[in-house]
Formats: C-alpha cells, structure tokens, sequence
C-alpha cells in the first residue's frame, strides 16, 4: 500500500496476542496513523497509549469492551471517540474477533477498527434535524399526525397527545377505531381514503371531541409518495376553528340582525320623512293661517280708514267729471282712471277683508253642480267678451255638501275669471263636478289632501283652462297672498288666497296642477254630509 | 217758506266727505244738504234742519251711527225721516248679502259713487 493510500485509510487492523490472558503485544495495520496520528511502532512501543487516546467520556466503554474481551466474551462492535493525535475527536467503530488455538483457547484478539467519524457528523445531523422538526411539530397549535398506508398512526406532535391524554408510544401503531369513537373514526378514515384517493391535498372540516367537549378542525391533509408516485404515508395538519366558527356564526347572526335592524330603521326613516313631510306641509299651512290671520287682522283695521278716503275721492272724481266740458278727452280719461284706481283699491279691501274671514260664515246643505251652474251664469258676460267656449261636464247626482253659498260662489267667480284671464286669446273653460270616495275611486296626492281620510266620501270640482299654464316654479306660491303673475293693475294677487281660505273655511282641499297639453286644472275637493258624525 | 228742494243731513265724522257730498248732490239742483262733523251735534242740527233723509257714518267717534239713529228716531221732530246709513265697515257684497239693511235699515257702502247716492234718494224720497 502507497503511502497516499495509507494516508487516506479509513480501517485499520489490529491484532493483540495473548499470553497468560493478557496482551503481550499488538499489531496495528497501515491505516492507524490516517485514523489516530499515531504509527504503529508508537502504539505498539506504548501498550496503554490507546486506552488514553480514547474520550475520558468513552473510556470506561473502552474497557469494559477489553475486559469482555479478556473474558473470552465476543463482545459487539463498539463506538466511540479517540483524540486523534491532531487533538481533533474522531469516531471509531472497534470490531473486536476472538482468535482461539486449536483446544479452543483464546490466543489472541484481531480487529477492525473503522473511522466513523463522517457517517456520526451525518447522523447527528440527521438527529439535530428530527429533534428541529420534532420541536416544530411539538410547538404547533395544531394537531399533526402522519399515518402510514394502513393508516396506522406513525407520529404525532405533542398537541395531539395532550388533547386525546396520549402518549407517543400509546398512539404509534393505532388507527383512529382504536383511539375514536366509531362514528368520528369512520369519518377520518373516509377522509384519509379521499386523500389516497386523489393523491393531492385536501381540506375538511372535521369534529373531534376531547375533554368532552366537541370541536370544529379545518383538517389540511396530504399524502406523501414514494419515488414510484404511490402513498406511503398521509400526514394531517388540524387546526382547532371552533372560536373562528362561533365568531363566524356570531357574526352572521349580528349581520341578520343588523339587516334586520337596517329595515326597521330604514321604515322607521320613511316614516319620519313622511312625518316630517307632513309636518312641514302642516307648518307651511300655519304660517299661511297665521299670515292670513295677521293679514284680516289688519284688514279689518284698515278698512274704515282706506274706504273713507276712496269714498272722497270718488265723489270728488263725479264732481270734477260733472262740471267737465265734453270735448276734454284727457282729463275725462284721467277721472276715469281714478275711478277704475278707487274701485281696485275697494276690491283689494273687500280681498283682505274675505282672506281674513272676517265676514260670516253661513254653511247650508247644497248641490255643488247646481252652485257651479249659478256661478257660471255670473260671468257669462265676461266668458261671451272673452269668446270662451264653456265646456260642462257636471254631475246630476252628487250628494249633498254643507257649504256658505255666497263665498264658495265666490270661489268659482275667482277660478272662472282666472281662467279667463289666462285665455286672452280665447279658448275652453271646462268645468266638471263628480263624486267617490278618496284615494280609492278618486286617486289624488300631494300635501294638500293630506287632511283628508282614504276613503271619505267626497265631491270634487275640477276648472280646466287651455291657456298656458302655470310655471312650474309659481305652483307652490300660487295661493299666497299678493302673489300674482298677472300683468301691473290686472288683479289683486289675492283671488286664489282668497279661494284657498274660503275652501279650507269649508275643510276641503284644493290643488292646481298644469294639464298636457297646456293650461292649468284646478281640482276642488270638499267632504260630503255622510262623513259628518 | 221751506225749499222745494229735499233736505238731506250728511252726518260723518270726515269733513271731506261731507263736502263731497254737499257738492256732487246740490249740483243736481234737487237737494239741500247740511252737513255735520260731529256726532254729539247731530240731533240737535237735524232737529233744527228738519230734513228729509239723513245719511248716517256708523263709525264715529263720540256717538256712533247706530246709537245716533236711536236717537233720531226718538225725536219726535224727525219722526217719519229716513235714515240711510253710510258705511265704511261694509262691502257691496255685504249689503246686497243683508238686502242692503243694518240693523233694519237701508245702508250704502263706501265708497259709493254719486249716481248710486241718487239713486237711493230717489228710491226713498221719490
């Protein structure tokens, strides 16, 4: 053997010969100063040198090997560490073999001594790796277990055995029949199958109970395959979501309540805002009865203090027109201006005196067709001088409603001039009467019918013109008080306000809307004598 | 030697329309017309004027028209003479409404034109 050779040897033989039983001298081969740092001739020269080279920790293994030996004993193969010459430990495996003499006598030991000291790097690499993965395993929250292919149990982690109050070695060698009831058993073992089955991982949900009491796992497992693709092993990773789930479900539930919650809410929202809406059409109407109120107040003040003066005036217009020359058309135009100036002046009196319910009110049992008819006939002058056609579709059966003939005459006088005034070029007036019951026979809606019950028997009057209608942006102003889009002079802004008073003096209602194809439908609606208690 | 002309005591507080009165009915040459402010005044002046028909405001200050027409037809020198009330605390409607009677007798409203003043003298005075 080269010495290269003997210097990469990794075996060494020995033999010790024997006399009287004990070694009288030893043999070491080629390969002990690859392996120890000693020649032979040291360790042959010093008989004792080897049991110092050995690791205080192995020496006592050391000997009692050689004292087996000495015994007659074949004692196994030892490991163990030396302090090789260097000063660096090496591992060693000492195959020791009996030589005996033809009687059967031990004559002498022959060995082999082997440098393990890679193969021991490897392994306590191999240990240190299993003791991290066992580590790992141990400190999971989750429950890991590998089985084998017939799924008997061939590790768990330590959350595993705590759970179930199992030990390693109890567990090792089981299938879940033996540690579960049978029912979960046979639903871990169909679940193991699937995964075999489809040789990927799968997620299940799984209950398993301990300490009594059931719990919810989201069970990942998969099998592990061998070179050949086929399952050796399935491993299971199950984690405890029992809490997740009851939040889960506690969630849902806090959901469906919250939607629940939501549409009460958004009901209870409606109606505040159909609460509102009414209130603010009820405040409108307050301010309205409160100005109205201020207004007759007024009114009713003014009035003796402003028809004196007209009265003055008037005659003082007759006496200055009586002593007129009559070729003198300016000055005769100009009296007849101030003339037409005092009666506008009155009318606008007798408008606030009206809006302000000052005068009577004397309500007696009446057909509204009729009343409608007599009120027409009042303005038939102006309707002809306005060629207005006049068209009616009045009711010959309405029952009877309590009504102060004068002022809903009025009421109709004020629509009717209205319209015509809205049809300067001429056109048709429509008047209809009918009856039925509210908000069932006769749909209607908006803040101005909002006093009057769903199915209340009522009359309503409608008053159409084919003007042009009202502006969109007047309609909710259209019954204050000196809110007029007539022309400077041409009416006093107060004949809607005052047909507005009149009829909620008769708790009816009255809207106005614009009609296509043009003009303006004034509907009138008053509560019948068979509502009244 | 008492007139041809129809005597008529204009009774109102507003001195203004007294006059206008006054002028527009004597330029018919039918009437007399005496007029009186104040109220406290008025029997006293209408049973001194002896008129044919008094035309009466109603609201006045001292006596009002209404007790003033009491009185006037407890005088037993005006008895038989119309009273006409002449009213600013009435509208046209109002009067036509009452059948043109306050209190059982006539009233015009004001204001009143000169040809509707007439037209009442005429209806009580033919």
């Amino acid at each position: 053997m080269n010495e290269r050779a003997q210097d990469s040897a990794t075996d060494v033989f020995y033999a010790v010969t024997l006399e009287q039983g004990r070694p009288a001298w030893t043999v070491h081969g080629p390969g002990c100063e690859a392996v120890t740092g000693y020649t032979a001739g040291e360790l042959q020269a010093d008989p004792s040198l080897w049991h110092r080279i050995a690791h205080s920790e192995d020496r006592l293994a050391v000997a009692a090997q050689a004292d087996r030996i000495l015994k007659g004993e074949a004692p196994p193969p030892l490991e163990h560490r030396i302090i090789h010459k260097s000063g660096a430990i090496r591992w060693i495996r000492n195959t020791p073999v009996i030589r005996e003499d033809d009687l059967g006598r031990m004559i002498a030991c022959d060995g082999l001594i082997s440098d393990i000291t890679e193969r021991k790097a490897v392994e306590e690499q191999h240990r240190l790796r299993a003791a991290q993965m066992q580590a790992i395993l141990d400190n999971s929250p989750a429950i890991i277990h590998l089985k084998d292919a017939q799924g008997r149990y061939i590790l768990t982690n330590r959350r595993f055995q705590q759970l179930f109050h199992l030990s390693a070695e109890e567990v090792l060698g089981k299938t879940p029949h033996d540690l579960f009831p049978r029912e979960t058993a046979s639903v871990l073992c169909n679940h193991d199958k699937k995964v075999r089955a489809a040789l990927a991982p799968l997620e299940f949900e799984e209950t398993l109970s301990h300490d009594g009491e059931p719990h919810t796992y989201l069970s990942v497992k998969f099998p592990l395959l061998d070179a050949a693709g086929v399952p050796y092993a399935l491993c299971g990773i199950s984690t405890d979501i029992t809490g997740r789930k009851q939040a889960a479900e506690q969630l849902e539930r806090v959901c469906a309540e919250l939607f629940q919650n939501e549409a009460a809410l958004k009901t209870a929202l409606e109606q505040l805002q159909l609460a509102n809406k009414n209130l603010q059409a009820t405040q409108a109407q307050l301010i309205q009865a409160a100005k109205l109120e201020l207004v007759g107040t007024l009114a009713a003040g003014v009035a003796h203090e402003v028809k004196n003066p007209l009265q003055t005036i008037l005659m003082g217009v007759d006496y200055l027109a009586s002593g007129l020359p009559r070729a003198n058309d300016n000055i005769t135009l100009v009296l007849s201006d101030m003339r037409d100036a005092v009666t506008r002046a009155n009318a606008i009196v007798r408008d606030l005196l009206e809006l302000s319910a000052a005068t009577a009110f004397e309500p007696v049992e009446e057909d509204l067709s009729s009343l409608v008819e007599r009120s027409l006939r009042l303005v038939k002058s102006e309707t002809v001088a306005s060629k207005i056609h006049v068209s009616c579709e009045l009711s010959p059966n309405l029952p009877p409603v309590l009504l102060d003939r004068r002022k809903m005459e009025q009421v109709f006088i004020n629509l009717f001039l209205n319209a015509l005034q809205a049809m300067s070029q001429g056109g048709v007036l429509t008047v209809a009467t009918r009856h039925g019951r509210f908000g069932q026979d006769l749909k209607m809606s908006g803040p101005a019918f909002a006093h009057l019950q769903p199915g209340e028997l009522v009359v309503i009057a409608e008053v159409r013109d084919t003007g042009k209608g009202v502006p969109e942006e007047h309609l909710p102003r259209i019954f204050d008080p000196f809110f007029t889009t007539k022309a400077v002079g041409v009416g006093t802004g107060l004949g809607l306000s005052v047909v507005k008073n009149i009829v909620d003096l008769h708790g009816g209602a009255i809207a106005i809307h614009n009609a296509p194809p043009g003009g303006a439908v004034v509907t009138l609606v008053l509560k019948t004598q068979h509502n009244q208690a | 030697m008492k007139s041809q002309k129809k005597r008529i005591l204009v009774v109102d507080d507003q001195a203004d329309i007294t006059r206008m009165l006054k002028l527009n009915l004597e330029q018919t040459d039918q009437y007399e017309v005496r007029m009186e402010n104040d109220s406290r005044l008025a029997l006293a002046a209408a049973e001194e004027f002896h008129p044919d028909l008094i035309l009466l405001d109603v609201v006045m200050p001292g006596i009002d028209g209404g007790e003033l027409a009491s009185r006037f037809a407890a005088s037993p020198e005006l008895e038989g003479v119309p009273i006409v009330f002449l009213t600013a605390a009435a509208t046209k409607e109002e009067v036509s409404g009452r059948g043109g009677r306050i209190g059982g007798l006539p009233f015009l409203a004001k204001p009143v034109n000169t040809t509707e003043v007439l037209r009442c003298l005429k209806k009580y005075l033919g």
